[in-house]
């Protein structure tokens, strides 16, 4: 990428008329001679709901057939796809890359289908940064993947943008060159096709958001720029279908009530898509998503880093100080973030150990108390046991008694026998 | 019309049995002709709905089906009102007359339906209103002076489908979902003109099985009598056949090989909106108006609102039981519903009751562990 070289003001150039042919005209055709040899790349973003036509109109304008299958309806959140490819034209080779938002527009709640498609332009940007700010870095073949068209798809309703639309266009109006199309224009007779159009770029006025412009700072292609930026925003139908027409082939849908040709200029804007996109601006988009879009996530990215352009003393600052200082900074906070930690470690542990003392200094207490009560008992049965002997003892003289009395009583029982049957003989 | 002309020739017998059944005639075959006289007299009411996002063509369609134009103001918001649009209900009503036979029509439209940005239960207010129709034909059907009760409830629904996608979109599902039970619910691919034939017999064999696939229950079309004539079974069949319609709509009308007719006109040929060959409009209009709205009427009649009706009594019996109040052998009278705000009071503080009785089983256990 050439980055313009600023000339101090305070110099005066003299314009100085040459004497004969010196040859440095050829310049700009060494430098086509150089981009044609590396090759040259672009990436589209396709931002429309499910079904709406995307790749069916890419396969369209590029004139091949790109492999997808057609997504569901039932995705939970939108996602970004991308594809690359490869395409040769003469002696022109092109890296394309056709980024697809799956999933858009069909969830029930669409607050947040925007995001994804912010991250992804901003996830290149960050990659490009990244590359740039390197010590050792080769952008002369890094593969640029910023985002430097992106094709919205409008719903042909014939009334006016969906809310989806504007919000999803203001949050990417600063971020990438929008293009709005109307998609499936064949549904849209003539006479609504004026007042949609309109409609369309009234809202879009009215709520700030800001399309591409296609350049008109240069006599060349000025003139049929202002004149194609008229028709915005292009109402195309895609085709990969061939009908035919007289006696040639021609890209067109075939209904019962007539056939729509897509490079018919009376029945679409193809063609003035196509001429717009790849055969005048394509440089030019690239261009504008380099210095405008990229240099302003860029200046965000390092102001919110806390890099400044002028120090206090309106000095610039160096790169390498500001990283410096914020590298301290930063070791400074761990230290203490770790310091903290430590501290907080240190009390919680203390916390814990006072509370084990405790419980151990009560289970001490129990232990002392159980001993008591179980010599109390010991006691008590020790008493009882004694009792009980003494009632043993005193239980065994009464029997001892008893007992003889009652062989007294037996003897003398058997001597009244024995005196009774004496006196009967 | 061939309804009209169908008892008419059961009526007609050869002239030789004609002495016999002289004889026999007793004469209640004129009844139909007498109900159709007396349905004249009373006229007719319909009440339809249309739902599905704006930018469809459903005023369009509305006016080429009754030919009559009902959204003479209406307003369109712009996208940035639309961000967070609810959902409105609005009620046209008008009264068409046509060979003595009126009929009051009255279209429910959905203005914001889907226009959000965040449309979750956006069908909320539409299932709302449909039950608000139910309940007030219940209650008037169960109060005294029943002369002159009003029939507000929607016979049928027109679900209009985005051409644009592959398929049924997830709000689609969810409001067919919410309202199958209550509502007959005839889907249409709005918008068919960006289809070719081949994509719109794909789109609809699509949009069949997720029907199928989602359990949803559209508007089934009654089978015919096995003693129909052929032609009127090749015509049933084809209907049946052609379900999702896929319609377009038009409020002009242009000249096509030098006829006046009403269509769409495009720099590669003109659409006509009744040519069977272009689009399914003449087959929803004869479905519509010409054949089934009768049906529409007994079926909305006949099954959900006896559904909706046998769901209230349940409710309502379930309720007095669990405040443990005598059940009664009679079949308890219907009691004046309490509205939605009272109701939902009532369901709070009895769960808090539930809850606190929990609580205190539990301390009273805890106390008796300890």
């Amino acid at each position: 990428m050439a980055v313009a070289v600023g000339r101090p003001s305070n110099e005066e150039l003299r314009n100085l008329s040459l004497s004969g042919h010196v040859g440095f005209d050829s310049l700009p055709d060494q430098l086509v001679n150089k981009s044609t040899s590396q090759g040259f790349c672009f990436n589209i973003l396709c931002v429309g709901e499910t079904g709406i036509g995307k790749s069916t109109l890419m396969d369209t304008l590029f004139n091949t057939k790109f492999e997808s299958d057609p997504a569901t309806h039932n995705e939970p959140g939108v996602r970004l796809k991308a594809r690359s490819y490869e395409l040769q034209e003469s002696n022109v080779r092109l890296k394309l890359t056709i980024v697809d938002t799956v999933g858009f527009g069909d969830q029930i709640n669409k607050d947040d289908s925007y995001k994804p498609i912010v991250e992804y332009i901003d996830a290149q940007f960050e990659a490009y940064l990244q590359e740039e700010l390197k010590i050792k870095r080769s952008l002369f073949n890094y593969h640029d993947t910023r985002i430097h068209a992106c094709l919205y798809f409008i719903a042909p309703t014939g009334h006016s943008l969906k809310s989806l639309d504007l919000v999803t266009m203001k949050k990417l109006d600063s971020k990438v060159n929008i293009i709005p199309i109307i998609a499936k224009a064949d549904t849209i007779a003539k006479n609504e096709l004026h007042k949609f159009k309109s409609k369309i770029m009234s809202e879009l006025v009215s709520n700030g958001v800001q399309i591409y412009q296609f350049p008109t700072d240069e006599e060349t292609v000025a003139e049929i720029n202002a004149t194609m930026s008229v028709h915005l925003p292009f109402a195309v139908v895609g085709s990969t279908e061939e009908v035919k027409i007289g006696n040639k082939m021609a890209k067109a849908r075939q209904y019962p009530w007539g056939v729509v040709q897509v490079e018919n200029e009376n029945h679409c804007d193809f063609v003035k898509l196509r001429e717009m996109l790849i055969r005048v601006n394509m440089e030019d988009l690239r261009e504008q998503t380099h210095t405008r879009h990229y240099e302003l996530y860029r200046r965000c990215k390092l102001e919110e880093m806390g890099f400044k352009d002028t120090d206090p003393d309106s000095k610039p600052f160096s790169l390498q100080e500001t990283y410096e200082a914020k590298r301290n900074e930063f070791l400074g906070e761990l230290q203490k973030k770790e310091e903290e930690m430590r501290q907080m470690f240190v009390m919680r542990v203390k916390e814990k150990e006072a509370e084990l003392k405790e419980a151990e200094k009560e289970l001490h207490e129990k232990f002392d108390l159980l001993k008591r009560t179980h010599q109390e008992e010991k006691k008590k049965v020790e008493d009882k046991k004694k009792e009980l002997e003494e009632e043993v003892n005193n239980f065994q003289k009464k029997k001892a008694a008893a007992q003889l009395l009652q062989t007294q009583a037996q003897q003398s029982g058997a001597q009244q026998t024995k005196k009774d049957k004496d006196k009967k003989n | 019309m061939s309804t009209g002309l169908r008892y008419k020739s059961k009526l007609a017998t050869p002239a030789e049995d004609k002495q016999d059944i002289d004889k026999q005639y007793v004469g209640f075959a004129t009844l139909p002709n007498q109900v159709h006289r007396k349905s004249v007299k009373k006229g007719f009411d319909f009440t339809l709905m249309v739902a599905g996002e704006s930018g469809l063509g459903k005023s369009t369609l509305v006016h080429s089906l009754f030919l009559t134009d009902l959204y003479k103001d209406r307003k369109l918001l712009s996208a940035e009102e639309r961000i967070s649009q609810t959902v409105e209900i609005l009620k046209h009503t008008v009264d068409i007359e046509e060979k003595g036979v009126k009929l009051k029509l009255t279209i429910v439209d959905t203005p914001g339906f889907g226009d959000a940005v965040n449309n979750s239960e956006c069908w909320k207010p539409i299932t709302d209103y449909v039950d608000q129709q139910f309940e007030q034909y219940f209650r008037d059907e169960s109060g005294l002076n029943r002369k002159n009760i009003q029939d507000n409830r929607v016979h049928c629904c027109l679900y209009f489908i985005s051409p644009f996608g592959h398929g049924l979109r997830p709000v689609d599902v969810g409001f067919m979902k919410a309202l199958h039970e209550k509502v007959n619910i005839v889907p249409l691919i709005a918008k068919a003109d960006c289809l070719v034939p081949s994509e719109i017999r794909k789109l609809k064999e699509r949009i069949r099985e997720e029907i199928d696939k989602f359990g949803i229950h559209v508007y089934q079309f009654p089978e015919c009598d096995s003693d129909e004539d052929e032609d009127f079974k090749q015509q049933d069949r084809e209907l049946k056949e052609s379900a999702p319609f896929a319609v377009i709509g038009s409020n002009t009308v242009v000249e096509a090989k030098g006829q006046r007719v009403r269509g769409r006109l495009y720099p590669w040929g003109i659409v006509e909106v009744e040519n069977q060959a272009h689009c399914d409009f003449v087959k929803l209009r004869n479905m519509l108006i010409r054949t089934h709205m009768h049906d529409l009427k007994d079926v909305t009649c006949d099954v959900h609102y006896e559904n909706y009706r046998a769901h209230c009594i349940q409710q309502m019996t379930s309720k007095l039981t669990q405040d443990n109040r005598m059940e009664s052998p009679i079949p308890i009278l219907p009691l004046p519903t309490p509205d939605a705000e009272t109701e939902k009071l009532i369901r709070m503080k009895d769960e808090e009751l539930r809850r606190m009785q929990e609580m205190l089983q539990k301390m009273k256990q805890q106390m008796q562990d300890q």
